[in-house]
Order: C-alpha cells, then sequence, then structure tokens
C-alpha cells in the first residue's frame, strides 16, 4: 500500500527504482554529445573523408568505416541516424509503464512523417521499395508498406491507419477529397496538432518535474508550428480559415495569439503578433532575411536547443529522454550542414551550426 | 587604308569587349547556381535531408512541362551590320500567360457585378494564385515551402535566363570569327 503511495506521487527516491538506470545511461550519452572544440576540428575539414576521420575520434567512432567513398552528404546523414536509433532503442527495451508510453509518444512524431514522406512518393509514382529506406526507423509500424495503395485520405485511414496509434489523431482530416500536395500538407499537419496536444495533456498528466521540463518544450514547439505554418502559407492556396485550423492549442499564443495569427497577411503582421510575447520577440528581433542574419529558423532551433538542456537541470523526470533525442537530432543536423558546404565548397555561412554544449 | 586599319582596330576591341561580357554572364551564372545548391541545402537543414530529394521528383513526364521556352531569330550584329548573329530569346509559356488572361476577364466581369468589396479582394488573389498554382516544381516539396526553397527557386529560374543570354553573347563572337 505504502509502495502504491510512492509510486502515485512519484517521490524522487522511488524514480530510481524503475529508471534509475536508464537515465544513468542517458546522461552518459548526452556527455558525448560533441563540444565546440569538436566542431572547430570539423569545420576546418577540406573534404569530407577529413570530417570522417575527426569524426572518428568523437563518440561516433567507426561509424562511417565501411561506406565507399567518395562519402554523399545523405549517407552521411543516414549513418548519423542509426547511431541515434541504436541508443533509443536501447533505452526503449529496457523502459516500463509510463515511461513505455512516454517513449511510444515520441516515435508517433515520426510515423507522421513517414506517412507523409510514402504518401508524397505515391503521389510521384515512386515505388514503394525506393521509398521504405528513406522512412525514419524510429516511425516504422507494421502497416506502413500499404500506404501507397490509398489515394484518398478515407482510404489511408481505412486501410492503413486505424489500427495504429495515429488513428485517434486522424479526427476531422477525413474526407473524399483526392490526396494533393496541399492536402497532403493539411493532413501532416493535422495529425501533428492532434498528436502534439495529446502528448501535452498525457505530460501534464504525469505531474512533477517531467510536467514543468515537457510542458515548456511542447507549448514552444506548438507555437513555433503555428508561427512556421503562418509565414510559409502566404503565397500558397491555404486559406485563412484552413490556416487557423492546424494550429496546436497547447502553446502560449493560446487563444489570442492564434486568433491573431489566424487574420495575418504578411510577415509583419505576424512579427506584430509575436510583439505581445516576451520570449518570441526577442526571437523575431534576431532574425532576418538579408545575407548575413540568421533566419528565423535558426533562432527557433537555438531556442529549442537552450530549452532542452535546461531539462537536464533537474532529475528524475523523463523530459531527458526527450531532450537527448532532439539534442543529438540538432547535432546530426550541424553535421550534415557542415559536410553539405564542404561539399559544395561554399564554406561562407559554415559557421551556422548551433552549437549545444 | 587607314580605313581599314580602324576597321580592324574597332573589330579587335568588339572582340574583346564581348569575351569580357560573357566572362561576367558565365561568372553570374555560375553564382546563381551555387546560391541555389546552398539554399537547397539550407532547406535540407530544416525539412530534414529526405524531404529535399529525388524523390519528390515525379517520374512521369506526361504532367510536367516547362515554364520557358526559348526562341531563335537572326539579327544584324549592332556594331557591324554585316554580320549577323542568333538571338536567343526566352519567353514563359504561353498557356500560363492564357489562364492569366482567362482569370483577368473574370476579374472584370465580377467587378461590373460588383456586390462587395470582399468578392473583388477573392478574385484579385485568385489570380495570383491560379498563376502560381499550375505546374510549381515548389509544390513537389512541400504545399507551404520556407522562404529557403522559395528564394532557390529564383536562382535558378534566373540562372536559366542568364544561360539564354550566354548563349546570345556566345553567338555574337562567333559572327565576329566567321
Amino acid at each position: 500500500y505504502i509502495f502504491l503511495f510512492f509510486q502515485e506521487k512519484m517521490l524522487d527516491s522511488a524514480f530510481n527504482i524503475d529508471f534509475g538506470y536508464l537515465e544513468g545511461i542517458c546522461r552518459g550519452f548526452k556527455n558525448g554529445i560533441l563540444k565546440q572544440t569538436d566542431y572547430l576540428n570539423l569545420v576546418q575539414c577540406e573534404t569530407l573523408d577529413d570530417l570522417k576521420l575527426h569524426l572518428q575520434s568523437t563518440d561516433y567512432g567507426n561509424f562511417l568505416a565501411n561506406e565507399a567513398s567518395p562519402l554523399q552528404v545523405s549517407v552521411i546523414d543516414d549513418k548519423l541516424r542509426e547511431k541515434l536509433v541504436a541508443e533509443f532503442q536501447h533505452v526503449r527495451n529496457h523502459a516500463v509503464e509510463p515511461l513505455t508510453l512516454f517513449l511510444d509518444y515520441i516515435t508517433y512524431g515520426y510515423m507522421i512523417d513517414n506517412i507523409v514522406l510514402l504518401i508524397t512518393g505515391a503521389l510521384h509514382q515512386r515505388p514503394i521499395s525506393e521509398l521504405m529506406p528513406k522512412c525514419h526507423p524510429l516511425g516504422t509500424f507494421e502497416q506502413i508498406e500499404a500506404i501507397n495503395v490509398a489515394s484518398t485520405s478515407v482510404e489511408l485511414y481505412n486501410a492503413v491507419l486505424v489500427d495504429t496509434p495515429l488513428a485517434e489523431f486522424f479526427g476531422e482530416c477525413i474526407s473524399e477529397q483526392d490526396l494533393d500536395e496541399l492536402n497532403i500538407e493539411i493532413i501532416r499537419n493535422t495529425l501533428y496538432k492532434a498528436y502534439l496536444e495529446s502528448f501535452y495533456n498525457y505530460c501534464q498528466s504525469l505531474g512533477g518535474a517531467t510536467a514543468d521540463v515537457m510542458c515548456e518544450i511542447l507549448a514552444f514547439e506548438a507555437d513555433r508550428r503555428a508561427f512556421i505554418i503562418t509565414l510559409n502559407s502566404f503565397g500558397t492556396e491555404l486559406s485563412k480559415e484552413d490556416r487557423s485550423k492546424l494550429y496546436p492549442t497547447c502553446g502560449k499564443l493560446y487563444p489570442d495569439g492564434l486568433a491573431a495569427l489566424a487574420r495575418a497577411d504578411d510577415p509583419e503582421n505576424v512579427k506584430q503578433v509575436a510583439e505581445f510575447y516576451a520570449e518570441y520577440r526577442a526571437l523575431f528581433e534576431g532574425a532576418g532575411n538579408n545575407p548575413g542574419d540568421k533566419t528565423l529558423e535558426d533562432k527557433f532551433f537555438e531556442h529549442e536547443v537552450k530549452l532542452n538542456v535546461n531539462a537536464f537541470l533537474q532529475q528524475f523526470h523523463y523530459g531527458v529522454f526527450y531532450a537527448y533525442l532532439k539534442l543529438k537530432e540538432q547535432e546530426c543536423r550541424n553535421i550534415v550542414w557542415i559536410s553539405e558546404c564542404i561539399a559544395q565548397k561554399h564554406r561562407a555561412k559554415i559557421d551556422n551550426y548551433i552549437p549545444i554544449l | 587604308m587607314s580605313e581599314d586599319l580602324d576597321k580592324l582596330d574597332n573589330l579587335a576591341v568588339l572582340r574583346l569587349e564581348l569575351m569580357d561580357e560573357l566572362i561576367a554572364a558565365k561568372k553570374d551564372l555560375e553564382n546563381f547556381l551555387r546560391e541555389g545548391y546552398f539554399l537547397l541545402g539550407k532547406s535540407r537543414y530544416i525539412m530534414g535531408v529526405n524531404a529535399v530529394s529525388m524523390l519528390q521528383v515525379p517520374i512521369e513526364d506526361d504532367n510536367i512541362s516547362s515554364g520557358f521556352y526559348t526562341t531563335v531569330s537572326k539579327e544584324p550584329l549592332s556594331e557591324m551590320p554585316s554580320l549577323t548573329n542568333h538571338l536567343f530569346n526566352i519567353h514563359i509559356r504561353e498557356d500560363r500567360e492564357e489562364s492569366k488572361d482567362k482569370v483577368v476577364e473574370e476579374k472584370e466581369v465580377s467587378l461590373r457585378k460588383r456586390k462587395s468589396e470582399s468578392k473583388l479582394d477573392d478574385s484579385e488573389k485568385e489570380e495570383v494564385e491560379v498563376v502560381k498554382k499550375e505546374n510549381n516544381p515548389l509544390n513537389w516539396f512541400n504545399a507551404l515551402p520556407p522562404q529557403s526553397l522559395r528564394k532557390a527557386q529564383e536562382y535558378f529560374k534566373k540562372a536559366i535566363i542568364k544561360s539564354v543570354e550566354c548563349a546570345t553573347i556566345q553567338s555574337k563572337l562567333n559572327a565576329l570569327n566567321g
């Protein structure tokens, strides 16, 4: 009875019974994230083979050893991801409830991306054998290959998604319309909105430090999506009402900010909406479209990294697993960016990576 | 005699000028292409490496038509009317322009029927959007493309136009050779 009481309150000391090993290993992985000195070495490489050599002295080791030269950027990206996936699977295999559900929630995001990749590929008549290797390994599920049979969203739901965890996120986007690029994008964003809100509610129900850390991160994710969707929709066929249905409501912008964004007509309006929120005002002020400025997406990535690093300041919560995954992804993006700059011999912006530690 | 010498001088100077123009045009072309590919790399950074790749490019050619076409005509070389060179011109594909006319007509009709201002705004937007929807390869990658992808497309378009200019200057040089 006392044990159940401990479980409910999730006292710090009770956390380690089930999750001490996993949190420890996660923090160990986190210490292997590339530091500023590593990045300085990478930036000075002249060729991708140099880069491979420098990565051998980091936690990545010989991960590119069996790849044929000349190396390609997409191969580097795939291999970086493989290592991350192996680490995540290890943690997932050793987890028990409620951490298993938490980790599963993280994978739903990748499932949504994979679905969109496969449908877009099918729309462009690509064979499934070409598309499957490009799917994110964390987002696979059993019926995933049946996706290219679907040509409307009703078929997609009935044939494939109804048995997956994503079924509950499908909600309103079912329609008889054929899947074209805009519909696919609407489906992606609607699914993601439902997923984000569900994840947010789940984290809140967990309470304690997990809720503290995760709800802040997820609120920022929701707001960032609202801003980016609005900015990217200018000049496309997406109507304002359709656009406002894609905004996740679990962020700070809900409800007034989202209503204002729904009315926005140009990037200036969006910036004015951001003026009302201190952190977002700072992000918009530092960004610009002139060469030499940081873009808004860069500022968002930076802020995300800051929030994820702060997650490690508290102990005994699940947020460290999420934060570790996201930080490693940013590291992958950094390495791929540096590789592209080296491969294209365009070194002007090679320092635009975001340092993590 | 001195006339002939003058002519020779003029020809030589003309040739050097054309070579200079050609080199400058080729440099611009290279720059546009470099910037375009760089911005593609930036889009991959934002959207993920697999979101901007050959997977998004359609295989079947039926639905794809190019947005530009070129015409060739002969014209006399401006400084030396006795020689002729090929003039390469680049045009936006006609059926796109046709659809633009069609929608402009609709807009005029709705102006006459003018019921409310909002209707006018809608049809104005329609004009812009119809032109942009048809065959825009930008939408292959994402229906809501980020700024970097749009800028990349602009750079590649500029590169196409520049390459046609290079062809014209090259044919002028060839004319001088003959």
